[in-house]
């Protein structure tokens, strides 16, 4: 096996040894939760995703803190730049981390009202959904890596708080949106576009990541 | 195996509030340093530098002809830093840290691992989090061993250890030694007893610079403790 890969196989299996118990214990109790709407919450499909969406959008956005705050609080991330693991390798085994972790849960949990959906014909909504929640999780990787506790863990949450407000009094005072995400997620071609900002965000939260993590002392990496 | 020289040539660092350097040496193979100072002087930043975690504001190291870069790959498989503070995964065992090493460093030697492991004593199914300072120094040493580093920085090991401890340590590091002839072991520290115990040679830093360094001497602890206050002295009058 390839050095790299090697040693990118051993920095996630170190977070699943570290993280696994408390992300199985939360993606089970969304499971559940999810589970739990679908069969005795009679709510419209569209409501029921909705809700599903949103619980896993705040766990991409916490998972992403916790993989990051322990070792910038503890001080790992020292050991690990001690020895030849290169930047790229640790920016991308966290980033790998949560995306798996991501891609898990939503599949788990869509997978109840997946057929539905697959016979609606709009599995591209669902895979452009993915998408949010992956570059979601990756601005959170990066906003907890290049600042402090309150402001890293904080950030990416008060941004999408920003938008939907903006998206919101807008709608309210008919004021004519350049992009309306709902009727956006309504159309195949709308979708397209949030996917590929969706996308250009992911690429574009590691890119920053790895460029910041890379010019750093260690020091700096850490609480 | 054949080591090379580490040189240092003129590292400077500067951080808001502090300057170390220029620092210009050399770290010869097989030798044990003893970097001495008091709080401030720049021990840690010098030890970050040379370990890569921190980046040199201006100057250049070389192993042998080699310049190393920052990020180094090359250069990390070839020393070990064990520190002061919390090093290790606190949740994992002394088991699955030495797996997670293993998988880190290309030169790791499984046998030799479990071999010092025994040796040492080390608790392999305890976390890292329930051993003392001093185990957990034995734990960083061992993989220092194993992945066959030819250079190990030590930041204050000794801080905080009881004197029976400190004892411990010395000899883990005379046993270090022992196993590895070519390893070059650089201790930072402000306890004389500890440069008396293991140090051949000693540098004593001050306020960011270097300002002695006594080579191939053995110093007992109060010829060390009196050149230290004679530098002092020298840095107050050239200050």
């Amino acid at each position: 096996m390839n050095a790299s890969v090697k040693r990118l196989a051993a920095l996630l299996a170190k977070d699943a040894a570290i993280h696994g118990r408390d992300i199985l214990l939360t993606m089970g109790a969304l499971v559940g939760l999810s589970a739990a709407l679908w069969w005795f919450g009679r709510q419209p499909f569209d409501v029921l995703m909705s809700v599903i969406f949103t619980f896993n959008f705040l766990l991409a956005g916490f998972w992403g803190d916790w993989l990051i705050s322990r070792e910038k609080t503890k001080g790992t991330f020292a050991w690990i730049r001690s020895t030849p693991v290169d930047d790229r390798e640790l920016v991308l085994a966290k980033v790998a981390a949560v995306s798996i972790c991501v891609t898990v849960l939503w599949t788990a949990t869509s997978v109840l009202c997946g057929a539905a959906y697959w016979l609606a014909g709009r599995a591209h909504l669902w895979v452009g959904l993915l998408l949010i929640l992956l570059a979601f999780a990756a601005v959170s990787i990066a906003s907890r890596w290049r600042f402090g506790q309150k402001l890293g863990q904080n950030l990416p949450f008060l941004l999408v708080g920003l938008f939907m407000a903006i998206v919101t009094i807008a709608a309210r005072t008919g004021e004519p949106m350049l992009i309306d995400p709902e009727r956006l997620l309504r159309t195949h071609q709308g979708v397209v576009l949030i996917a590929s900002l969706a996308a250009a965000t992911f690429v574009g939260a590691v890119t920053l990541t790895l460029h910041w993590v890379r010019r750093s002392d260690t020091v700096q990496l850490l609480e | 195996m054949r080591h090379a020289l580490l040189a240092l040539r003129d590292i400077e660092k500067q951080y808001s509030g502090f300057r170390l350097g220029p620092v210009s040496t050399t770290l010869a193979p097989g030798r044990v340093y003893g970097l001495l100072g008091p709080n401030g002087a720049g021990k840690t930043t010098l030890l970050n530098i040379v370990s890569l975690q921190a980046r040199p504001t201006s100057g250049s190291m070389w192993y042998g002809e080699r310049r190393i870069e920052w990020h180094d790959a090359w250069w990390k498989s070839r020393f070990a830093y064990v520190r002061e503070n919390p090093w290790f995964y606190p949740e994992l065992t002394v088991r699955r840290t030495l797996r997670l090493a293993s998988l880190l460093y290309p030169k790791w030697n499984p046998e030799r691992a479990r071999r010092l492991a025994t040796a040492f004593d080390l608790p392999l199914d305890d976390r890292v989090k329930a051993l003392s300072k001093g185990t957990r120094v034995k734990l960083g040493l061992v993989a220092a061993l194993a992945h066959q580093a030819e250079f190990v920085f030590l930041d204050e090991p000794t801080a905080g250890l009881d004197p029976d401890a400190r004892e411990e340590f010395y000899a883990v590091v005379r046993e270090l030694r022992a196993q590895q002839p070519g390893v070059t072991v650089v201790v930072s520290s402000h306890i004389f007893q500890d440069l008396e115990a293991l140090a051949e040679n000693v540098l004593i830093l001050r306020h960011g610079r270097l300002v002695r360094c006594v080579t191939g001497g053995s110093l007992t602890g109060p010829e060390l403790e009196a050149l230290y206050r004679d530098t002092a002295v020298s840095a107050r009058e050239s200050a």
